[in-house]
């Protein structure tokens, strides 16, 4: 923009950088925490220079369990998003482009069961549980991906519907004019022109489902167990070990970090769809 | 090549119907062009040829078989797009074979005939770009030669030139029209632009409020418009149209000016419509005060305030006049029309 | 108007591409939530076989209606709602107000404020409870060291917990509505704000005549999406006080669940579940009353 530019001065800048430091700086502190020896840990005065050590996660990962945590949580969160995105992007081009009878409801519906929240769903999915029989590691894990699923459907699928919706509709009438069968339209134009689409969703979803614990803690036994629910566990009566909370946490941050630092504008998409067109 | 006839074709959106019942038919190795202001219903009949849209009512024809409920892919029709409709993620070849690759042709022959095409097209050395890198009056020709390839029993062309740039658009109209010449296939085209029409067509078609007005060759439209609609639709500058009244011995326009002419009843009120080179500055004609004037070098547009009523004069002079003076025009050209006032019909 | 089989052929096959989403969304959500309005209707205890539920009728709601804990964790749930959202709405608007224009191109200061969106909600409870410590925490020390306040107990002071909650929060989703804010400025056309200058407006005039208005749907659905994000809020909490001191950070959400699995008691823990959905569907329904985005945006 072209007015005014003397109003962008340095208190401005001086602003953005305490922003971006009170926005980084907790993770920061965990990172940093995270290699301190116990010692360096309870130091009085907090240390930003210490000896570093690798001794809370060689705690943390030569726990024979750590494998197993993460296997779960990468099971669920990996093949939850997968059954998200094949479901999602279909669903959502036939709410944006399909005339049939329901459709106001359920994208209404859609829109609505976004609003419940994961407590609500856990007390009935609870119940549920033992009727339909759910136990034994592999059955909770697919237990569990099925209630992330549903619970990530209704949010990719409005995300995808508004990327659905920038694609002119002139392209799916050449293509039947071509040709195409309803199924070809979408699997040759539309799907690949929803790739966009498909990652900013996987990112959500994959984020959802990686971080989830409330319908984690309490569906799942000690095999089928998570990673954010197996880090709740050194919050022990006895004390709080926090150089292994924190080297776990980190553990756990990491794909989330990688994802913030490589598909920022992805995110920003995804954070702004529904909010701001285009 | 195919012929199509439409009959008796209606079109509803509800409560609403739009289109009132055509009856046409475009001839064999035909060009054929629907024109008319937007909302006339000239591309929903498009669409409904294409299979995009579904009949109310009356029949399509195809070859003389009806094809109301025969799918797009089973028509024999191309369509050019307005936004041209290249699929953004395929090569110009892709684009171009898409239809092909779809029918189940073999690779091979799919890149012989895409190759043929982008050869008439000119497009031959862009085959692995992507629609994107390519310019407007590119892209134009490879939604053309998506069509070509096909081979079909009709083209349709949906406002194809719309998105052009003046100059392009003179040149695609010359280039289509030299195309459809030279392959001889049957041609639906619509536009909005009369300009395009006469230039283009073989036959024109023109439609207002769902109803076909007139068909006809393009000079026949233009000497002979069956009504004041079409009257004033085509031909540019359009066609100056006056109230008169039928008097003893000729037309007296609301002006008082007489204009010498032989007509029917004493009394009737009619529309005098005369085209603008029809008027001529010039001894013993009515005063008109000047509005604006146009020097376009080789014709001079004038507009004029003659009564109440605004007229326009084209003339093939320099005329030095200003605007605010009185000039004495003259409208006893024997080539005008006559229409009646209500109906709107020609006398 | 479509002929008969053209429109069923179209719904078939529309039905055809919605239905695996549909089955699962059934199965994994309407389900559920029909049988929490199931059984928020019957006495059923936590690991009794299903055969033993019994039918109570209104019996559950009578009692929350008279549970003076319900009604704790009630206003404690909207006071956390009212001030989280309202904080939230304030700066993160007002920063994107101040930095529109000195951020443009900062894209690692975009980057540094998505982070705490994408870190694990668990792992923010766990970092601030190990920043908010009364002894070792680094907001104690350097309060002492700079400022010369005494610890602050944030957990554990009932009059300060909930702010301890709300400052979690915020930090948390304030980059939430900031970018966002940021988006809708930026989606304004620049020859509106040429213009408005142009017709001689300051910078204040400017924010409240022209910028503002121009985003109005882009906040509604900002705050919208806040207050149906701020009610499902468990994992924090759970981490940071378990609802204490006392009930004095007892959210709902919690409350649910401490009912289900604490007093594992799921009939009455299903009743306040619908307390908790009435109270979002009304402030969503309340904010759509000012204005429908999904109208205006779409035909959605």
């Amino acid at each position: 923009m072209s007015q005014a530019p003397e109003r962008t001065n340095l208190g401005h800048y001086a602003l953005v950088v305490v922003l971006a430091l009170l926005a980084t700086g907790p993770v920061y502190i965990m990172l940093m925490t995270s290699f301190k020896n116990q010692v360096d840990m309870f130091s009085r005065v907090p240390l930003w220079i210490f000896a570093p050590t690798l001794d809370n996660y060689s705690v943390v990962l030569f726990d024979k369990k750590f494998d197993r945590y993460l296997f779960n949580s990468l099971f669920v969160a990996i093949i939850s998003t997968l059954i998200t995105l094949a479901l999602a992007g279909s669903a959502a081009y036939a709410i944006a482009r399909k005339d049939f009878w329901g459709r106001g409801l359920v994208s209404y519906g859609n829109l609505m069961i976004r609003m419940v929240p994961p407590a609500v769903i856990a007390v009935p999915v609870f119940a549920l549980w033992s009727r339909w029989g759910f136990s034994g590691r592999f059955e909770e894990l697919w237990g569990l991906t099925l209630f992330y699923t549903a619970l990530n459907l209704p949010f990719a699928i409005w995300l995808l519907f508004s990327f659905v919706k920038q694609i002119p509709e002139d392209l799916e009438e050449a293509a039947i004019v071509d040709g195409a069968t309803p199924f070809q339209v979408f699997r040759l134009v539309i799907f690949p022109l929803m790739k966009s689409g498909y990652a900013v969703a996987a990112i959500f979803t994959f984020r959802i489902a990686w971080n989830e614990f409330l319908l984690a803690l309490f569906l799942t036994g000690r095999k089928a167990r998570t990673l954010p629910v197996a880090i709740q566990g050194f919050l022990t009566d006895e004390g709080v070990e926090w150089g292994r909370i924190m080297a776990m946490g980190t553990l756990i941050v990491i794909p989330s970090l990688v994802i913030t630092f490589f598909a920022a504008r992805q995110i920003i998409t995804g954070l702004t769809t529904g909010a701001v067109k285009g | 090549m195919g012929s199509v006839t439409f009959k008796q074709l209606r079109k509803s959106y509800g409560t609403v119907e739009v289109l009132h019942g055509i009856d046409f038919k475009i001839e064999e190795g035909e060009f054929c062009i629907l024109v008319g202001a937007s909302g006339c219903g000239k591309s929903t009949l498009l669409r409904m040829l294409a299979g995009l849209e579904s009949v109310t009512s009356g029949e399509i024809l195809i070859n003389d078989k009806v094809v109301n409920d025969v799918r797009p892919k089973q028509r024999d029709i191309a369509m050019v797009f307005q936004s041209y409709a290249l699929y953004p993620h395929m090569t110009v070849a892709q684009n171009m074979g898409f239809s092909l690759r779809l029918a189940g042709v073999p690779k091979p022959e799919i890149a012989r005939r895409v190759g043929e095409a982008a050869g008439i097209i000119g497009l031959t050395e862009f085959l692995d770009r992507q629609p994107k890198a390519l310019s407007g009056g590119q892209r134009q020709r490879v939604a053309m030669g998506r069509a070509i390839v096909r081979d079909p029993q009709v083209f349709l062309f949906d406002e194809p030139l719309s998105n052009l740039d003046a100059k392009l658009r003179v040149q695609m109209r010359a280039e289509i029209r030299t195309l459809q010449q030279r392959l001889g296939t049957t041609t639906a085209y619509v536009t909005h632009d009369q300009v395009e029409a006469m230039t283009m067509a073989d036959r024109i078609v023109v439609m207002d409020a769902g109803i076909v007005q007139q068909q006809g060759a393009p000079l026949d439209l233009y000497d002979k418009p069956a009504n004041r609609f079409v009257a004033g639709f085509i031909g540019s500058p359009s066609m100056n149209f006056l109230d008169a009244e039928v008097v003893e011995g000729g037309l007296r326009l609301a002006s008082g000016h007489m204009i010498a002419r032989p007509v029917q009843d004493v009394g009737r009120k009619v529309t005098f419509g005369i085209r603008p080179e029809h008027v001529e500055v010039g001894e013993g004609g009515a005063e008109a005060t000047v509005d604006v004037v146009e020097p376009l070098g080789h014709e001079t547009l004038v507009q004029l305030t003659y009564g109440d009523a605004p007229l326009t004069l084209l003339s093939r002079d320099r005329l030095s006049l200003k605007p605010g003076d009185v000039v004495p025009v003259r409208m006893d050209n024997p080539v005008h029309h006559l229409f009646d006032p209500d109906s709107g019909e020609l006398i | 108007m479509k002929s008969l089989r053209a429109a069923l052929s179209e719904g078939l096959i529309a039905y055809a591409f919605l239905a695996p989403a549909l089955l699962i969304l059934v199965i994994g959500l309407v389900y559920p939530l029909f049988t929490t309005v199931q059984m928020s209707f019957l006495d059923y205890q936590m690991g009794t076989p299903w055969e033993s539920r019994e039918w109570v009728g209104i019996r559950w709601f009578e009692k929350l209606w008279s549970d003076p804990n319900v009604w704790k964790s009630f206003w404690v749930t909207l006071r956390y709602g009212f001030w989280v959202v309202l904080i939230e709405m304030i700066v993160g608007t007002g920063l994107a107000l101040a930095l529109e224009r000195a951020i443009r191109g900062a894209s690692f200061f975009r980057t540094a404020l998505i982070m705490p969106l994408m870190v694990s909600p668990i792992v923010v409870g766990l970092i601030w409870r190990y920043l908010f410590d009364a002894r070792t925490g680094m907001i104690n020390h350097y309060l002492g060291a700079w400022f010369g306040i005494d610890p602050v107990p944030w957990l554990a002071d009932p009059h300060i917990a909930l702010t301890s909650l709300i400052i979690t929060d915020v930090w948390q989703w304030t980059p939430f509505i900031f970018i966002i804010v940021l988006a809708g400025l930026q989606a304004i056309p620049k020859e509106v704000i040429e213009a408005s200058t142009i017709d001689g407006a300051n910078w204040w005039q400017m924010t409240f005549l022209v910028k503002l208005p121009m985003i109005k749907s882009v906040l509604i659905v900002a705050l919208l999406m806040r207050i149906v994000d701020v009610y499902k809020v468990v994992e924090v909490v759970f981490i940071l006080t378990e609802g204490g001191p006392g009930l004095e950070t007892e959210l709902l959400a919690l409350h649910v669940y401490k009912t289900a699995f604490l007093s594992q008691n799921l009939g009455y823990a299903s009743a306040i579940s619908m307390l908790l959905l009435a109270i979002v569907t009304v402030l969503s329904l309340f904010v759509l009353s000012f204005s429908n985005p999904m109208k205006t945006k779409s035909d959605f």
